[in-house]
């Protein structure tokens, strides 16, 4: 931990006041977050005793993950107003973001026993309390978040870990069903759920929900600073993932604004170039798209992510000879890779070259066994050259993969008609 | 003053739970001191290519079949065909402590390394994964040769962890290897962090490569991995080890993702696997998590006859200890005390042993950052102290101030091999650092007895995947042979037990590879033993060879 801190002023300032904190190299920033966070510094330097000024800085570093910087402003915030719940509770949070678990805890139980209302701290002291080995504690803390928030799954899945921990597994199996039933795409619950019922024996819905749980992102309750958090969230990688995310939730405008405010601290990035083309083009403005994909091509002319950009481009636009060229254009740069393959089987398919379509669809499977979309266009096109086996033994693939995703179900459906 | 005091307070923040203190170190930093003055070279120049940043691997060896362990040590250099690209080093143990320097040529950016008798002859051969054809350097009495075209494994793609093992049960070393991501040059993409180039993480890439099985074929490898089952899931792979995870008395292995869940490859026997890591609750975090898997080992913390796993993880995730519970296994990772100080690291080699001789398992966990440090520690923006946890017992852990060293190292710690080196009968650590200096650290902490044993098979080969235990009066301890573990590492084959104050453990049972359990006789403290399979029990018989 060596952070420069910006002592000076605070030798001359005001009793009770703190410097900001900042970055030993501020300037190595995305240049986005360096405004914000300079902006957020000049608050506090006009306010250095005021405690919401430091809460806000702490906020930007949070959201940026620069854990010791945001905990060292939360304690500024906290030392200035030792009763604000809000920076408390992030201060704790950043505690165990830098290791000190111990610490973390022992903030939890205060806010907890100080405010027992203030739903998102019983969470995180269960949390933090499993973590610690103390499960009956735990137990207890998340059956109160259950009270607090009934119709959120966090304690249940909570209570539902604990009782795993517990050796209760037909009851943890009880809680987390509970909190799927109340949040079907809460990831962690299932996965806990799988756990419960290997632990009981139910192999075959253990199976079921592990693979569900799969991938699933730490869920907390949001607290009343979380919205704020998102917004500090400005560095590139961040506004990627925040634009697929809505570009995924069907949001494709808020993808974009998101990324032309980033492109103009980055306009030589092509990764961005290709995620705006792509929110471009999920809202029809195809020319700008083209003329970003371009722009990203003469740039980088051996990503191959581009190309495939450029084949949707040119399926949107109706050309579907244009879109096999970019296909194979992005093949050509990415032979070892399958989603090239299965972009190509797309197209082939749709131009009802069945044969070649299969060729490229094995090969994207053969590349990439778990890729659910390759295997369901592999059974399809299988299908429609008759060859029943074939198809169906993609289809197998494609269930075993995900068994109850509805483009499978729907698959069935049409195979089974067919026959 | 008082601005003084507020810095001071201030950089405490972060550090967590005050580490336990260290009255005396553990380890002595001696690497130039004994010959060994190998500097990794991360590229030339370095360019952001993803391979630079994960590369720095070593084994230990017996080059020459003289009895001590000799070091070799896997260079980078130049991702493209260049004329000048630094070899790798082999440094040959002169008996006194210090090491003889010796090139090998690299031919290619080199990753790890795995360390074998794959054509049974009697000797130590070599497998080194690079970015491109692997090679496997063949022991022609001490001289290496490399020989992978011609035995089949020079895989091409880019190769991390490999481990030895024998598969079948034929007598012969089969060979596992790990791929972590398909990438050329030509597929190179531009990360940043702010406004400065870094490296890019797996996940930009989107490309996992699958890992490959190799069955040896007297002396010539076929590959095997879609025959056996292994085609069917793979990650960005980086880290392996073998054992008998689920008690069947056939060796299995796990792989170690980056950022995708984990492998648990069952050995189904008739040379098939099945991937069971999410079953057993090893392929992801406890929340189903998928983490950035780098180094692996296979250890029984609990002295209860299993193995369980341990894998290192990126910063702002924890380390993770999977603790067997007979069929599936249990996150205990906050429980042993090695969650809290590892949340601020990126961990990669790693190794266990109990290197104060107390009975007690230790850790130690080699750190290196992937992307760089907005406020670096040293001079290399990747640089992070390692660290050293102290066992408690009862599969606890506390860490030791300064990582056990007097004068705390700060560098890109990729491999970390463990090894008795110069015979002292204490376990010594090797650190191979990215773009930096290999450290070799002398173990000073042992103050009890010791024993150790060279397990082998009934042809005098390294039993790899065999199960020791030793038992003083009731208390079992167990180890497994396994030299393949860490990360782009190789141990020291022999296995090592720490007494405390008892002279002689009073039994030692091996459970064989592929399921034969033997019992032994009683054996003196502050030896090496061999433990050699028989085809009837020896029970009773001490079996001191040195």
């Amino acid at each position: 931990m060596s952070l420069v801190w910006l002592l000076v002023s605070w030798l001359v300032l005001p009793s009770g006041g703190s410097p900001a904190v900042e970055p030993e190299d501020l300037e190595s920033l995305d240049p986005l977050l360096v405004e914000l966070v300079e902006e957020r510094a000049a608050a506090v330097a006009a306010r250095p005793g005021d405690a919401g000024a430091h809460g806000e800085l702490a906020l930007v570093y949070e959201a940026n993950r620069m854990w010791p910087e945001a905990r060292a402003s939360y304690e500024n915030a906290v030392r200035l107003a030792p009763g604000d719940l809000p920076w408390r509770f992030h201060l704790a949070l950043t505690r165990r973001q830098t290791g000190d678990f111990e610490g973390a805890l022992a903030l939890y139980r205060a806010l907890a026993a100080e405010r027992p209302d203030f739903a998102p701290a019983a969470q995180r002291l269960g949390e933090a309390l499993l973590d610690a080995g103390e499960v009956a504690a735990a137990r207890a803390a998340f059956e109160k978040l259950i009270d607090l928030a009934p119709r959120a799954p966090h304690g249940y899945a909570g209570l539902g870990d604990a009782l795993l921990r517990q050796g209760d597994a037909a009851a943890a199996a009880t809680a987390l069903e509970h909190a799927v039933a109340l949040a079907p795409g809460y990831r962690a619950a299932r996965y806990l759920l799988g756990t419960a019922y290997l632990r009981l024996g139910r192999r075959d819905e253990a199976e079921r929900e592990l693979a569900r749980g799969v991938g699933a992102a730490v869920e907390q309750l949001p607290d009343p600073l979380a919205p704020r958090l998102e917004t500090y969230a400005v560095g590139l990688t961040d506004r990627l993932s925040r634009a697929g995310a809505e570009i995924a939730a069907g949001r494709p405008e808020r993808a974009a604004a998101l990324l032309e405010e980033a492109r103009a601290a980055h306009p030589a990035n092509v990764t961005l170039l290709n995620n705006l083309a792509i929110a471009y083009l999920r809202q029809g403005r195809l020319d700008e798209a083209r003329e970003l994909l371009d722009e990203a091509r003469q740039r980088e002319p051996a990503k191959f992510s581009t190309y495939l950009n450029l084949a949707s481009w040119a399926l949107r636009a109706g050309r579907l000879d244009e879109a096999l060229g970019f296909a194979a254009d992005a093949v050509a740069r990415a032979p070892d890779l399958a989603q090239p393959h299965l972009t190509r089987a797309e197209i082939l398919a749709r131009r009802g070259r069945f044969d070649d379509a299969r060729g490229s669809y094995r090969r994207a499977v053969d590349l990439a066994p778990d890729l659910l979309p390759a295997w369901l266009g592999l059974a399809r096109v299988s299908h429609a050259l008759g060859e029943r086996d074939d198809a169906r033994a993609a289809l197998a693939e494609a269930r075993r993969i995900a068994p109850r995703h509805p483009l499978v179900l729907r698959l069935e459906e049409e195979l089974r008609q067919g026959e | 003053m008082r601005a003084i005091s507020l810095a001071a307070a201030l950089l405490g923040l972060g550090a967590g739970p005050p580490a336990t203190p260290a009255p005396e170190p553990w380890f002595e930093e001696v690497a130039e001191a004994s010959g060994v003055v190998f500097d990794h070279v991360r590229g030339m120049p370095a360019r952001f290519w993803f391979p630079e940043i994960m590369a720095g691997g070593g084994c230990w060896l017996d080059a020459e079949g003289d009895g001590d362990l000799d070091l070799f040590l896997v260079q980078g250099g130049p991702l493209t065909p260049a004329p000048a690209a630094p070899p790798h080093r082999l440094y040959r143990n002169q008996g006194d402590g210090t090491f003889a320097d010796e090139e090998v040529a690299a031919g290619g950016f080199g990753m790890g390394c795995a360390v074998g008798d794959y054509d049974g002859d009697g000797d130590d051969d070599l497998y080194v994964t690079r970015v491109g054809p692997n090679a496997l350097y063949r022991n022609e009495e001490g001289v290496f040769r490399d020989v992978a075209a011609a035995a089949g494994v020079a895989h091409p793609g880019w190769g991390s962890s490999a481990a030895f093992l024998d598969v079948e049960g034929d007598g012969d070393l089969d060979l596992f290897v790990v791929n972590y991501v398909r990438w050329s040059p030509e597929r190179e993409i531009v990360c940043s962090q702010g406004s400065d180039r870094d490296y890019c993480q797996p996940a930009n890439y989107n490309a996992p490569a699958p890992d490959v099985l190799y069955l040896n074929d007297g002396g010539v490898f076929r590959d095997a991995t879609a025959a056996a089952g292994l085609a069917r899931a793979f990650g960005n792979g980086l880290g392996v080890t073998a054992g008998d995870f689920d008690g069947d008395g056939r060796p299995d292995l796990y792989v170690a993702n980056d950022g995708d869940p984990n492998q648990l490859w069952i050995n189904q026997g008739g040379g098939t696997f099945a991937d069971r890591a999410l079953l057993s609750g090893v392929a992801v975090n406890r929340q189903g998590v998928a983490e950035a898997g780098m180094g692996v080992a296979a250890v029984d913390v609990e002295n209860d006859g299993d193995l369980d796993l341990f894998v290192t993880h990126l910063r702002d995730e924890t380390n993770t200890l999977y603790v067997n519970q007979g069929g599936w296994f249990d996150d205990a990772t906050a429980q042993a005390g090695l969650a809290a100080p590892s949340i601020g690291s990126t961990g990669f080699g790693l190794g266990f042993a109990d290197f104060d001789h107390d009975g007690e398992l230790d850790l130690y966990v080699a750190n290196g950052r992937v992307s760089r440090a907005l406020a670096p520690l040293a001079d290399d923006p990747y640089a992070e102290p390692d660290q050293l946890f102290r066992g408690l017992g009862g599969g606890r852990f506390a860490e030791v101030a300064g990582a056990g060293l007097a004068a705390s190292l700060v560098d890109a710690g990729r491999a970390a091999a463990l090894a008795d080196y110069d015979g002292d009968g204490d376990v010594d650590v090797l650190v191979v650092n990215n773009g930096g200096r290999a450290r070799l650290l002398r173990n000073r902490a042992a103050r009890g007895r010791w024993v150790m044993f060279r397990v082998t098979d009934r042809h005098g080969h390294v039993a790899a995947g065999a199960l020791v235990g030793v038992r003083v009066a009731d208390r079992w301890q167990w180890r497994v042979v396994q030299r393949a573990a860490s990360y782009l590492a190789s141990h020291d084959p022999r296995v090592h037990f720490g007494l405390g104050a008892a002279p002689r453990v009073d039994e030692a049972v091996v459970v064989w590879p592929w399921g034969r359990r033997e019992s032994f006789g009683g054996f003196a403290a502050g030896a090496v033993h061999e433990l050699r399979e028989t085809t009837r029990a020896a029970s009773g018989v001490e079996n001191v060879v040195e």
